[in-house]
């Protein structure tokens, strides 16, 4: 059916709402890549069978990841009427257990985790119900007190496949406010009011990019999402098309009329397939919705979106690259100026946001960019999502206001290193980042602060490390990766870091001089200075961070030598 | 065009808008060093020796790559600038083997041929201060006419961009990521066996020791030659060209139109690059008699000049022949033709005559290059023009690459143009003409359609074009037959080809001028037609030498001066590259003597060639 009004939303609405907290049991499986890599498509299938065993009316479905990637597979209940209760390190066998439990509308309690008696997914409030007042709450659980979700608002809650669950959950209402009730120029400065900043990692202000683009005089503009995450240790993206497809679309369906486009391009790398199926599905359903294509919300506002997959090259995650890419031609790196905003694909005025970027517009035109504005802090607006991992106990995808310090990602929800090592260093930003000593782990987690101690914000790879690890080693491993990585364009990058790698594994094999710290500072600041994009201005950070603050594990290899 | 006000090196610089900071500074007079930097290709930013400070940013910027604006200030030799740069080519220099001592361009730095080397002497490049890690890349010799080698690629990128913005062949790409990215041919294929035309471009505009030719290579440097600047006369394009001459040998030909802003950015085509140092035929030396026996003998110039005015008195006008190539410069063909009048000879023609009478009937708008560039449906008739007119060849590949027009390709045999078209058709040579019927409809109604005739096999052949021809004159449509050798525009103009040769079963004696073709051109029943003598003047040895009495050693193009008529209509006055031997003289030079001998008076061609 073709959605043409308000009113068609809130049928459709009222309609999916009976599937979320209906009057049936409702059992939903996290099925996102780090559920099923634990087994969640068995556990999935034991369900199915003990309902059809049982022959009674329970609603399995599927929903995307909550976050919790330690508990995997999570599955959440619901009872009617009672607090939706979410069930950790749930095995096929557990199945039948669970099933007889919620038949008598109970459930196994060492398998809770918490209980949810309302979620808000900020167009929309659901409400659960009590019970289970035994079971801690979901804002008192150590993992997520101190998270906020606007970004994931909807994982691990909703079916991904099914668009009339987002729509329940008040999806495609922002985008009916924008087109219906807003000019482009008033969407732009809701978006610039919000202060909201790019979420791929430089944080450039999103407002003020998408205004460029849309001044730029052409014919025709594009949007592209930059949905080709590469980082090691960093899948926030990978999550948020996998549990919230709709999001990121009504995100770009907006931002292409605020711009000015007809056409949008999801570049996701082709090592994400479940993404891409579940953005297949998506795109299909909003077409077929009327949410996508010709005359959206019958206005004369037509866009369309397409994806075009990456062939895993991690310097496509620049822009130009990117264009490059889907140009056809190889994933190189082009000069700039120009800029995208003023010549882009195919020469046009093209504006690229991260996912995570375009998943934040949904909420902000229908909050208001003052709402969103107060999360976080002055320059640092909205949340986060950051992938904890390495050496951290609750191993995880979480979403933090900005401004959240470090120490409390790290202890109060990562709850430190395991079998009670001490935290080193936590490495942020991807290979472009820095690792930063867990003696500055005060600082809050904002573009600025990042940048101030030599890391970058990145797109949200979190790396925990703890005292056994090397960190000359650490940062031979990153290099290892830009070198690897490097497109080849320009010499600093391509024969730069070559030989930042080898005086690396040469000081690592025990045979480094006191004179190769000198020129590994050299060689860095050369590349940084000079390369072309920013691959290269960025790959020496983790060596120049570990030199700043462990110089002393460099020197101790290199005395062994002397 | 905007006035850009910009300060460099403090010193106030007016430049235009949407120049680079390279290109204002170069304007103004200041020297910023470049590697990947070619004029005339679009910028790529990679080496990174263009770098200068620009006050507000906090990261080097290339010059190259960066536009200037309002008020800008840019510093162009700081000593962070100078230090950069340095580092920038210590990278460069340890990336693969640059041992300069045994590369085929290194050389002190005021004549090295490698611009690499010759950054590296300005840099002050004395060691290497990086470990170098000899890593073996292969080195593709399989190319006719270069050998590419990877072990001295900086990866600088010029090649592929000449070869898919100028050539628009886009033969070349980078293959492979970081440092191990490399040139490749196609999808990885050896050079010989890829989609490459071997026009060389990439080996012109190659900054190191990558690419060099198989012809020139060790035979010295080019600041060791003589440098002449012409154009190539061979196929009547007249692109221009760069000539390095040393001890009167070719030692390499570039073209020379890329900095002048020509239209063909400066290519040539493997005739024109290679052709004259591919040259395998051997060169006619000495004036050779026939001896009562019947073997030839070597003469002295002047019993070869006594025998041929014997042969030209002892027949009568009407029994004179004279065959001429008109791939000779305008002077000579209007002698000929001054000296031929004078003699009182009717029967004149050139090896092409045929073509002109064939195209002359017809009344079709002419095409231009231009006409090519704007097209939205090339049709592309005959033999193949890669190797004919390789540079019309390009037009065609930019129009269809750069402007997505179709190019449908009728034509006997395969060619290298096949790719870039969206249909084949091929037909049995002679029968091109039969297929016109089928695409009428489709070329009506292109919006502009050009179709191109190329081959001295399909000209030649009226049953061929004809239907073509008379398409293109009902329909209007705008048609360029490529004439098969460089002045025969000229020959033409020049009335030589004009005369039907109704009466050759009468001619006695023929005068034969082949200049630098050979007679494959003429049909070789020719002097099965009954002459009794046969005078035969050219540069090179040929299979009709052996019914001659006389043979005169001619001027190769490559020695001889003269002026010719370009294709786009241009008249262009050839320098020659090489000295000729003594007894070598061009058609003008010997026929003046043999018109002196005759007492035929002043034969004045001042008028005809400026009648051009």
């Amino acid at each position: 059916m073709r959605v043409r009004s308000l009113d068609d939303l809130k049928a459709i609405a009222q309609r999916a709402l009976e599937k979320l907290c209906g009057r049936r049991i409702r059992i939903a499986v996290g099925l996102a890549t780090c559920g099923i890599a634990t087994g969640a498509e068995e556990v999935y299938s034991a369900f199915l069978k003990g309902i059809e065993s049982l022959k009674r009316d329970i609603l399995l479905t599927k929903v995307g990841c909550i976050g919790y990637c330690r508990e995997e597979p999570i599955v959440n209940v619901v009872i009617p009427g009672k607090a939706l209760l979410l069930l950790s390190r749930v095995r096929p066998e557990d199945a039948s257990e669970i099933l007889k439990n919620l038949i008598d509308g109970d459930v196994p309690r060492e398998k809770i985790v918490c209980r949810v008696k309302e979620w808000d997914h900020l167009l929309e409030k659901i409400h659960y119900g009590d019970g289970f007042t035994d079971v801690s709450l979901y804002e008192d659980t150590p993992f997520f007190k101190h998270q906020r979700k606007i970004v994931l608002r909807n994982a691990g809650i909703i079916n991904p496949e099914d668009i009339e669950e987002y729509i329940a959950v008040g999806g495609y209402r922002s985008l009916y406010k924008a087109l219906t009730e807003m000019t482009p120029e008033m969407v732009i400065e809701e978006v610039k009011r919000s202060g909201l900043r790019g979420r791929g990692g430089a944080g450039f202000p999103t407002g003020l990019k998408w205004e460029i683009t849309a001044k730029s005089e052409s014919d025709e503009r594009y949007i592209i999402c930059n949905a080709d995450e590469g980082d090691p240790g960093a899948y926030m993206n990978r999550n948020e098309m996998e549990s919230d497809p709709h999001s990121l679309i009504e995100g770009m369906i907006i931002g292409g009329y605020a711009i000015g486009a007809k056409e949008g391009i999801i570049y996701v790398r082709a090592e994400y397939p479940l993404a891409i199926s579940r953005l297949q599905i998506a795109i299909e359903q909003s077409r077929r919705y009327g949410l996508l294509g010709e005359n959206i919300f019958g206005t004369d506002f037509s866009f369309d979106i397409r994806i075009v997959k990456g062939a895993g090259a991690f310097v496509c995650g620049e822009e130009t690259a990117m264009i490059a890419s889907i140009e056809g031609e190889t994933g190189r790196p082009r000069p700039r100026p120009p800029f995208p905003a003023e010549k882009g694909l195919w020469g046009k005025p093209t504006n690229i946001n991260n996912v995570e970027t375009w998943c934040n517009i949904p909420v902000i035109v229908y909050k208001g960019g003052e709402w969103f504005s107060k999360i976080g802090t002055k320059n640092n607006t909205g949340t986060k999502v950051f992938s904890l991992v390495g050496e951290v106990q609750r191993v995880g995808l979480v979403e933090v206001p900005l401004g959240t310090s470090l120490k409390r990602i790290v202890y109060d929800i990562g709850n430190g290193c395991p079998d009670g090592l001490k935290v080193k260093a936590v490495q942020i930003g991807g290979p472009s980042g820095g690792c930063i000593p867990e003696g500055l782990l005060d600082i809050p987690v904002d573009y600025e602060s990042l940048k101030e101690v030599g890391s970058i914000m990145g797109s949200g790879g979190m790396v925990v490390m703890s005292e056994r690890t090397s960190m000359v080693e650490t940062a031979a491993f990153f290099v290892s990766f830009t070198s690897e990585e490097s497109c080849g364009k320009c010499a600093p990058c391509r024969e730069g870091l070559k030989q930042m790698l080898n005086i690396l594994n040469k000081i690592l094999m025990g045979k480094g001089s006191p004179s190769d710290l000198e020129l590994l500072k050299e060689l860095s600041e050369t590349i940084k200075t000079t390369s072309l994009c920013g691959l290269g201005q960025t790959a020496p950070n983790p060596v120049l961070t570990t030199i700043k603050y462990f110089k002393e594990e460099y020197e101790e290899l290199i005395k062994r030598y002397d | 065009m905007r006035e850009v006000k910009l300060k460099i090196d403090g010193k106030e610089v007016i430049a235009t808008e949407g120049m680079t900071i390279l290109e204002a500074a170069r304007k103004a007079g200041f020297e910023i060093p470049t590697l990947c930097y070619h004029d005339g290709l679009s910028a790529h930013g990679g080496c990174r020796l263009c770098v200068v400070e620009v006050k507000g940013s906090p990261r080097l910027l290339t010059s190259c790559t960066t536009p200037v604006t309002n008020g800008m200030e840019v510093s162009i030799n700081t000593d962070r600038v100078k230090e950069a740069r340095k580092f920038v080519m210590n990278l460069i220099m340890t990336e693969r083997n640059h041992f300069c001592m045994f590369c085929e361009k290194s050389g002190r730095y005021e004549e090295t041929d490698c611009e690499l080397q010759k950054r590296a002497y300005e840099v002050q490049i004395e060691h290497f201060p990086f470990p170098v890690y000899v890593n073996k890349y292969p080195i593709d010799t399989t190319s006719p006419v270069m050998v590419m080698d990877h072990n001295r690629c900086i990866l600088c990128g010029r090649c592929v961009r000449v070869c898919s913005e100028v050539v628009a062949n886009s033969t070349l790409d980078f293959s492979f990521r970081g440092s191990k990215a490399l040139i490749a041919s196609d999808t990885g294929l050896n050079r010989g066996e890829s989609s490459c035309i071997s026009c060389g471009a990439c080996m012109q505009v190659c900054p190191a020791g990558a690419l060099f030719s198989k012809f020139g290579g060790y035979k010295g440097k080019k600041s060791l030659c003589e440098k002449i600047e012409t154009f190539c006369p061979i196929c009547g394009v007249g692109c221009e060209t760069t000539n390095y001459v040393r001890y009167n040998n070719i030692v390499e030909i570039e073209g020379s139109g890329l900095a002048k802003g020509n239209l063909d950015g400066g290519q040539l085509c493997e005739k024109g690059r290679y052709g004259p140092l591919m040259e395998t035929r051997n060169r006619i030396s000495l004036p050779l008699l026939r001896d009562s026996r019947g073997r030839f003998v070597e003469s002295s110039y002047q019993e070869a000049i006594n025998k041929s005015i014997q042969l030209l008195k002892a027949y009568s006008p009407d029994k004179i022949v004279f065959r001429v190539s008109s791939f000779l410069p305008a002077e000579d063909l209007a002698y000929i033709k001054g000296f031929a009048l004078k003699l009182g000879v009717k029967d004149i023609d050139t090896f092409d005559g045929e073509i002109y009478r064939n195209l002359i009937s017809f009344d079709y708008p002419k095409a231009n290059y231009e006409d090519i560039l704007n097209s939205d449906l090339i049709i592309l008739v005959g033999g193949d023009i890669v190797k004919e007119h390789g540079v019309v060849g390009s037009y065609i590949r930019r129009a269809v690459r750069n402007k997505g027009a179709e190019l449908i390709i009728i034509s006997p045999a395969e060619s290298k143009m096949d790719r870039f078209s969206k249909e084949v058709r091929r037909v049995a040579e002679g029968s091109e003409g039969s297929v016109v019927k089928e695409y009428e409809e489709k070329i009506r109604k292109a919006s502009n359609p050009v179709i191109i005739l190329e081959g001295a096999y399909l000209l030649k052949n009226r049953e061929a074009i004809e239907s073509w021809l008379k398409f293109a004159e009902a329909s209007k449509v705008k048609t360029l037959p490529l004439p098969p050798t460089g002045n025969s525009l000229a020959a033409w103009k020049l009335g030589i080809s004009s005369k039907s040769n109704e009466n050759t079963e009468s001619g006695k004696l023929l005068f034969l001028i082949l200049g630098d073709i050979d007679s494959s051109y003429s049909p070789a029943s020719l002097a099965e037609l009954g002459f009794e003598a046969i005078i035969l003047h050219g540069a090179y040895i040929d299979p009709m030498m052996k019914l001659a009495d006389v043979v005169l050693p001619g001027k190769s193009w490559l020695e001889n001066e003269g002026t010719y008529k370009l294709i786009s209509g241009e008249v262009k006055k050839f320098t020659p590259i090489l000295r000729a031997e003594k007894d070598a003289k061009s058609p003008r030079e010997l026929l003046s003597e043999l018109a002196d001998a005759l007492r035929l008076g002043k034969i004045d061609i001042d008028s005809l060639i400026t009648s051009l």
